[in-house]
């Protein structure tokens, strides 16, 4: 125990088994649930936990377990799927800024500026009205709010990376245009951006979570812990054990990610030690 | 002492009348006067011109403020409102109104015949912009032959026509205020027996007793005030503390709940507000009346009965005109719990194979809808129907799946505000109609419906929708499914409250708070 | 400094527009048509057009923005599909509720921050510091409506100390009004708390291993003192600056929770009119909120400028 550079590597330690678990349980749901999440049985609605339904029974007499566990698919793949486009589009964007300067680096930054003093929720709210709600459409307004944050963050980077000795002695041996992105500043991003990326995600799983909570994400009858938690909030007097299972999931999942972001934070750059 | 004996015998004379008095008073209900009733509702008027519409909210501040010149009583039998006295002619075509004397809008004006003339020649304009046209459809002319007396001559008999007069947006508006510009959509003048004070949307709308009206004495309450709750579980909490002491929306999943409560009065009753399964003809095999049939077998209505409405609600086992009305078809074509077996050999018969693709299409901001999803959806499967469940909240659905017709399977209600047969049929099952979004409907049924409306007599009306219900199950355009109550419920302190079919409040002017 | 200061209140006017145009195309572009959403289901094809027409719904997008925006300038925001009501009254009204909560909401988020921040940065690297930061983690991971929902539970109806929601104006009562606001503004705040607490922490132990307070340490003056005389008061300026940036957050938080505890806010106001697709009223409520959220990094921006120019050149 005491070999382990705690202060490097604790916080990965901590999180990563719980990721490692989240994702297993998305993946592999049909495996850890008891039930069939949609299978319903009215004479059993409401029931509290038991042997046979560790969390309980909604409102429909389905197993609330079962639907958290398969929740978890939902939030995962947005999750991954919003970041990527963030990141992508955010590195696209930060990087050319950066690289480019002047009155183009100029334009893009103000434009990042005023789609970042949009409140995230707001912007997904409205977004998610405009496209239709669906998952797919959540994944797409989450990664378009992200862009502006990950733009930022390259940017600055790169800008650091564009004042180092080395990038102006890689410009004298005339490596320049996509090779000098692809060979010296795109690695340097890597890092800060993968910090972002773990942070990015489990707000990207809330805010999923809190579209779905609204009515404007997942629709019922698929079981997301946004939409759970939701109905679990007409029956919290009844049956608050409905709300109770996808809560504890999502708060898990989401201080996970946080903790690994941290952890990532830790090993790739401790001199952020935020 | 002793008394002189006819002084005793006076003694228990009157001592026995006292007691009698005492006996009879503790047993009748005294109207009080007085009070303020709170009312809740969950959505917010559309605007208060009875001209306009349709908002089923704004009806409901509507017929507090104006009134019509007949009245349904909470049987649905129509009575003398502004009229007391109307006859019909001979041949049908000619209904005559005669009004009450002395009646005053609001703002001192007398409310005479032309009045009611111009509220009619307003509502039948071709730009009106009247949410229910088929009502006025048929009047030709409307006149007013003195003061106090109006003629409506209709173009065709119109079975339903006393019921078009009592509804709400056939309220008799001030022609005078109204020709001078103001606006009644934002504030309501009319006659009716409560004064419209205020609108705070998404709050509340306030009203005053109307001292001056024509119902000497009514109404009791000083005021109401309709509160305006989205939220079903603000709703439902407010009852329970009391702060609420009326409501006809409670949900449904809170009504054991309040119900039980001391003090409360159940006043839930079956009204018309039924939901349909709606198979599109122009997807195969829905085209086939036996598959349609087959689905309609298979269903499981208690289910849907305890699963989505918590048990309130009427499996509809028949035709959709429900059992209290007169329209009413004693046919029993679909068991409660669903025929699996009856379904598949139906299914079997017309050459239809198990394992057939449909699409589910549900309005995701209806909890009764995404409650009876699932349900739906198993009993499908276990005739051999694959069905996916496809939800969107409701303006999307309108925009993406109603209006084009765009949808295997959907499930949609129809809230009746009229108690008359034809408006819980002619809609869903005539075949222009703009709600028949399942394409389907035939020369038969429409000739049926034109002809039940027209028909003069209750007892000629009644026959012939006897006959429309067998057809509508013979050809099964949509399904039927559950007949839901209206959940009204209100404090015990609200004594002679009748609640009505229809869902409407008229009745509160006869009502009192202790 | 005058320089960044006009820079800065020069560039508000186009960020607003700019901000405004983003949101009318984002609104108007909402399918799913406003009239079949005030209109009922059973609406005439008619009486949909009547409707598009008086609301001017018929004409070009860029003919639409212009009189809207004008109109908005002068306090107008139209009327609502839904009620024939006009907009502006009610999100006057509603004001001061939304801003009264995020206040609230924000004040318990700056108490828990600098107060678990500096603790935190005090006792850097030891027990207290991982506990807290740890907390602190916690409270940020947390989803907002859930804590809602759990403290609704427990604090309305289980305890039955407080109202699962509702409000009363302070000016009617304000000891009711305090009972409604209390839960959603702990709901808020300590979600907010969490970030906070930790650039409250780290920003104190950036000005402690600052040269002077060696200084001062080598003159005596006790620890404790000294963090409280000296190096909080230097913390807590660029702490400030950073938090700004969270109140967006909060802001945003606001949308969701005073639709849990039905508070008559802006917030609530937004969804209100995504629900009803009732344009004139979303517009005017998420423009409100894109405000509030603008004028208050302006404010910071503008007193970031004055008290330490240098600062805010750096960041730029």
């Amino acid at each position: 125990m005491g070999r382990i550079n705690w202060r490097k590597y604790g916080l990965l330690i901590f999180s990563l088994p719980v990721v490692v678990i989240l994702f297993c349980a998305s993946a592999f749901s049909s495996l850890l649930a008891p039930y069939d999440p949609y299978y319903l049985d009215v004479m059993y609605m409401l029931e509290g936990p038991s042997s046979g339904h560790l969390f309980g029974t909604d409102e429909l007499g389905r197993d609330v377990l079962s639907r958290t566990i398969y929740a978890s698919q939902i939030s995962i793949v947005v999750g991954l799927i919003a970041v990527a486009i963030g990141m992508t589009g955010g590195t696209v964007i930060g990087v050319t800024a950066a690289y480019f300067g002047g009155l183009i680096d100029n334009l893009l930054m103000r434009l990042m500026d005023i789609l970042f003093s949009f409140p995230a929720i707001l912007l997904a709210v409205i977004l998610m009205a405009n496209l239709g709600t669906s998952i797919l459409n959540a994944m797409l307004a989450i990664g378009i709010i992200f862009i502006p944050g990950f733009a930022r963050l390259t940017r600055a980077v790169t800008q650091t990376v564009q004042r180092q000795q080395y990038l102006e002695a890689a410009i004298c041996i005339g490596v320049s245009g996509p090779r000098l992105i692809w060979r010296e500043i795109l690695p340097n991003v890597f890092g800060p951006v993968v910090v972002e990326a773990a942070v990015a995600f489990s707000y990207a799983v809330l805010l999923e979570s809190a579209l779905s909570f609204l009515g404007l994400g997942a629709q019922p009858p698929e079981p997301s812990w946004g939409n759970m938690i939701n109905t679990g909030r007409g029956f919290i007097e009844q049956a608050p054990w409905i709300s109770f299972a996808p809560g504890m999931a999502l708060f898990l999942c989401v201080f996970s990610f946080n903790i690994l972001g941290d952890g990532l934070r830790d090993l790739l750059d401790p001199k952020l030690n935020k | 002492m002793k008394y002189p004996k006819h002084i005793s015998r006076l003694a228990v004379v009157v001592a026995g009348t006292l007691a009698l008095g005492v006996v009879f008073t503790a047993g009748a209900q005294e109207a009080k006067y007085g009070g303020t009733l709170v009312a809740a509702f969950s959505a917010d008027p559309g605007g208060f011109d009875p001209a306009h519409g349709p908002s089923g909210m704004s009806h409901i501040a509507i017929e507090q403020v104006y009134s019509t010149l007949l009245l349904l009583d909470a049987n649905a039998q129509p009575y003398g409102g502004l009229a007391h006295n109307w006859s019909q002619s001979e041949d049908g075509l000619t209904w005559t109104f005669n009004l009450r004397e002395g009646v005053k809008f609001h703002n001192g004006e007398a409310l005479t015949a032309e009045d009611v003339v111009f509220s009619f020649d307003r509502i039948r304009g071709p730009d009106s912009g009247y949410a229910y046209p088929s009502q006025v459809a048929d009047i030709a002319a409307v006149t007013a032959i003195d003061d106090l007396t109006v003629e409506f001559k209709l173009s065709q008999t119109t079975g339903p026509f006393e019921i078009y007069m009592a509804f709400p947006g056939s309220s008799i508006v001030p022609k005078d205020l109204v020709e001078s510009g103001w606006d009644l959509n934002a504030k309501p003048v009319g006659s009716g027996p409560f004064k419209f004070i205020s609108y705070e949307p998404r709050s509340a709308i306030k009203f005053e007793r109307n001292a001056d009206y024509y119902e000497t004495g009514k109404p009791y309450f000083d005021g109401m005030v309709y509160r305006i709750v989205s939220d079903p579980t603000a709703l439902s909490n407010g009852m329970k503390s009391g702060e609420i002491n009326f409501s006809n929306e409670v949900p449904p999943k809170d009504w054991e709940a309040i119900v039980s409560k001391e003090g409360m009065v159940n006043a839930a009753l079956e009204g018309s507000r039924y939901y349909w399964l709606i198979p599109n003809w122009e997807t195969p095999p829905l085209d086939n009346v036996k598959a349609r049939q087959a689905i309609a077998i298979a269903l499981n209505r208690a289910a849907i009965v305890k699963g989505a409405f918590y048990g309130q609600a009427t499996p509809l086992l028949g035709g959709v005109i429900p059992k209290w009305n007169w329209g009413y078809a004693d046919i029993e074509f679909f068991k409660p719990q669903g025929d699996i077996e009856a379904a598949k050999k139906l299914l079997a018969e017309a050459g239809i194979e198990p394992g057939i693709e449909i699409t589910l299409n549900m309005v995701s901001s209806w909890p009764p809808m995404m409650s009876m999803a699932p349900i739906i959806q198993a009993n499908l499967s276990q005739i051999g129907f694959k069905a996916t469940i496809e939800t969107m909240e409701v303006p999307r659905y309108w925009d993406e799946v109603w209006g084009p017709s765009k949808f295997d399977i959907t499930v949609m209600y129809w809230l009746s505000p009229l108690a008359d047969p034809d408006d819980f049929v002619t809609n869903t099952y005539f075949s222009t109609s703009g709600v028949n979004v399942h394409k389907g409907g035939s020369k038969e049924m429409d000739d049926l419906l034109l002809a039940a409306k027209s028909a003069v007599t209750i007892d000629e009306r009644k026959e012939l929708y006897r006959q429309q219900q067998a057809l509508s199950l013979e050809t099964m355009d949509v399904v039927p499914l559950v007949n839901a109550w209206v959940l009204a419920a209100h404090t015990g302190q609200l004594k002679n409250f009748k609640p009505m079919r229809t869902g409407f409040l008229k009745t509160l002017k006869d009502a009192w708070l202790e | 400094m005058i320089r960044l200061i006009l820079i800065r209140l020069l560039t508000f006017g186009p960020t607003v527009i700019v901000a405004s145009m983003v949101l009318f195309v984002a609104v108007n572009v909402v399918p799913g048509s406003a009239s079949k959403a005030a209109l009922g289901i059973y609406a005439t094809p008619q009486a949909v057009k009547r409707f598009e027409h008086q609301h001017g719904l018929d004409r070009p997008l860029v003919i639409q923005y212009i009189e809207w925006a004008g109109k908005a300038l002068r306090g107008n925001f139209g009327m609502s599909f839904q009620n024939a009501v006009a907009v502006g009254p009610e999100v006057k009204k509603r004001l001061p509720v939304t801003l009264q909560l995020a206040g609230m909401a924000f004040l318990i988020a700056v108490g828990l921050a600098i107060s678990l921040g500096a603790l935190a940065g005090f006792y850097h690297q030891r027990l207290p510091d991982v506990c807290i930061t740890t907390i602190a983690t916690l409270f940020g991971s947390v989803p907002n409506f859930w804590l809602a929902t759990l403290l609704i539970y427990l604090f309305s109806l289980h305890l039955g100390w407080l109202p699962t929601g509702g409000f009363v104006p302070y000016s009617e009562d304000l000891v009711a009004n305090l009972r409604g606001m209390i839960l959603p503004s702990i709901a808020l705040g300590v979600v907010s708390s969490g970030l906070l607490i930790r650039i409250m922490r780290t920003s104190l132990i950036e000005v402690m291993s600052a040269h002077f307070i060696e200084t001062a340490q080598s003159k005596g003056i006790s620890n404790f003192k000294l963090v409280i005389g000296h190096a909080l008061r230097n913390a807590l300026i660029p702490f400030l600056t950073v938090s700004a940036v969270e109140f967006g957050f909060l802001v945003g938080g606001v949308v969701i929770l005073e639709d849990v505890f039905r508070i008559p806010g802006i917030g609530s106001l937004v969804l209100v009119g995504i629900i009803n697709r009732d344009y004139p009223v979303l517009l005017a409520a998420a423009m409100v909120i894109t405000m509030i959220v603008l004028v208050t990094n302006l404010l910071v921006d503008l007193l970031a400028t004055i008290i330490d120019p240098r600062q805010v050149r750096a960041r730029n």
